[in-house]
């Protein structure tokens, strides 16, 4: 991860313009923006699209990102995310549309287990953090990121109540957090 | 908001999925607490391990060069639309409602400014701020921001500053914040341009010595270049010359 004046700054450049901040972005981000589209719309022209699209609406509000207010990773992938919720909504939309007029599906384009497979070190090192998480905290987890629900639409869906929701999410994210750090301090 | 209330909504501000009005009092909560900003850091952090778990994979090659040649379009779009500023284009490309878009983003940055652009010991901060300015305007797609340091007339009180910002695509609009201490009541700000044309603001409700007046509309404003503020009765309180920020 980049020191915070650096992340602003890398913005910035990309923000005027500069090819390199846009390579150093992509050659960053993209891995994992690609992954989220695999995840979310479940096919790999969808997952490029949401790719360019990511790179796109960010270059649009590069001057918006401030890095006392997060990281910069987070604000990629939230804008990735919030990008793969509209494209959902809309394939909804498409849908019903195909439904009412009898259309066939189209062939799968899901990706193979081996396009899905994590890459590096690092991933690596997250997954078995995962691990470390209950089922019930990685449920809610996932429904808030994934699902692009607020922590009150979790608590109800899993019905719970608001706080417990929260509890289980705060507490997964400083879990992988910590797990992490251990991860690392048990390195040779 | 306390540093309780923050926390709570802590984990919906990461998520992005706070309502506007709870995410911009936040926002200015975590601009002034370092203890949240570093809760905020240690959440951001998790998500971001989460992120590289359950979704990191390597993208086709070629999709490297594809999002590039993109952003070069988009760049390429956006000077031809910067150059086709003097001719003031009738077809408006950017959707209704950018600027209320661009009104938010120009307020938060003459509030950063402070009030009276004027005053000398604020000139530091408004050269600090001049880069974020032309890039401001650069994603806005407007033609200029101008501002003027409102005066108060002889024997009145009263002080402020006014914006104009003229927008290429949408509406132009201004802002005027006035400061009468001791006042109350109602003022009319009222431009004028060398013709003797006159726009006028909605008007300033003073309260607590403080109010705001709001103008939107699809006039070019650049040929606007002097404020007139006046009370119920029609006596000027205070003007401003307008020039480029």
């Amino acid at each position: 991860m980049l020191e915070p004046g650096a992340e602003t700054e890398l913005m910035q450049a990309y923000a005027r313009r500069d090819p390199r901040a846009a390579r150093t972005l992509y050659e960053r981000y993209a891995s994992r923006v690609y992954g989220l589209g695999l995840v979310m719309l479940g096919d790999r022209a969808a997952a490029e699209d949401l790719v360019q699209d990511t790179f796109v609406k960010l270059w649009r509000g590069a001057t918006r990102f401030e890095s006392s207010r997060g990281r910069l990773d987070t604000y990629v992938l939230m804008v990735g995310r919030s990008l793969a919720i509209d494209a959902l909504r809309r394939r909804v939309v498409e849908s019903r549309s195909l439904e009412r007029a009898g259309a066939l599906r189209e062939a799968d384009e899901r990706p193979g287990p081996e396009e899905m497979a994590m890459t590096g070190d690092q991933a690596d090192r997250a997954r078995k953090a995962m691990s470390r998480l209950s089922d019930e905290q990685r449920a809610a987890l996932e429904l808030a990121y994934f699902g692009g629900r607020t922590t009150a639409e979790v608590a109800e869906i899993e019905g719970i109540p608001l706080g417990t929701a929260k509890t289980r999410i705060h507490a997964a994210l400083l879990r992988l957090r910590e797990a992490m750090s251990a991860e690392r301090e048990a390195e040779p | 908001m306390s540093c309780t209330q923050v926390r709570d909504q802590l984990l919906d501000h990461l998520l992005t999925t706070l309502p506007e009005t709870e995410e911009s009092r936040v926002r200015r909560h975590l601009r002034g607490c370092a203890a949240c900003r570093a809760e905020l850091a240690r959440l951001g952090e998790g998500l971001s391990l989460f992120s590289q778990a359950t979704h990191q994979s390597v993208p086709p090659p070629e999709l490297e060069a594809r999002v590039l040649a993109a952003l070069d379009e988009e760049w390429r779009e956006a000077t031809s639309a910067a150059q086709a500023v003097p001719d003031r284009p009738t077809e408006r490309r950017r959707p209704p409602g950018a600027w209320l878009v661009a009104t938010a983003a120009a307020v938060a940055l003459v509030v950063s400014l402070g009030w009276g652009v004027g005053q000398a010991h604020r000139a530091d901060r408004a050269v600090a701020g001049a880069a974020s300015y032309a890039r401001l305007l650069d994603t806005l797609g407007g033609t200029e921001f101008r501002v003027g340091e409102l005066r108060g007339a002889a024997g009145h009180d009263v002080r402020g500053s006014v914006l104009l910002y003229d927008s290429v695509w949408d509406r132009s609009w201004g802002v005027v914040f006035v400061e009468a201490q001791g006042s109350s009541g109602t003022l009319t700000a009222t431009l004028t341009g060398a013709d003797g044309q006159e726009l006028a603001f909605a008007s300033i409700q003073i309260e607590d010595g403080e109010g705001t007046g709001w103008l939107v509309t699809r006039a070019d404003v650049r040929a606007f270049d002097r404020l007139t503020v006046r009370d119920a009765s029609g006596s000027v309180v205070a003007s401003a010359q307008i020039a480029a920020a």
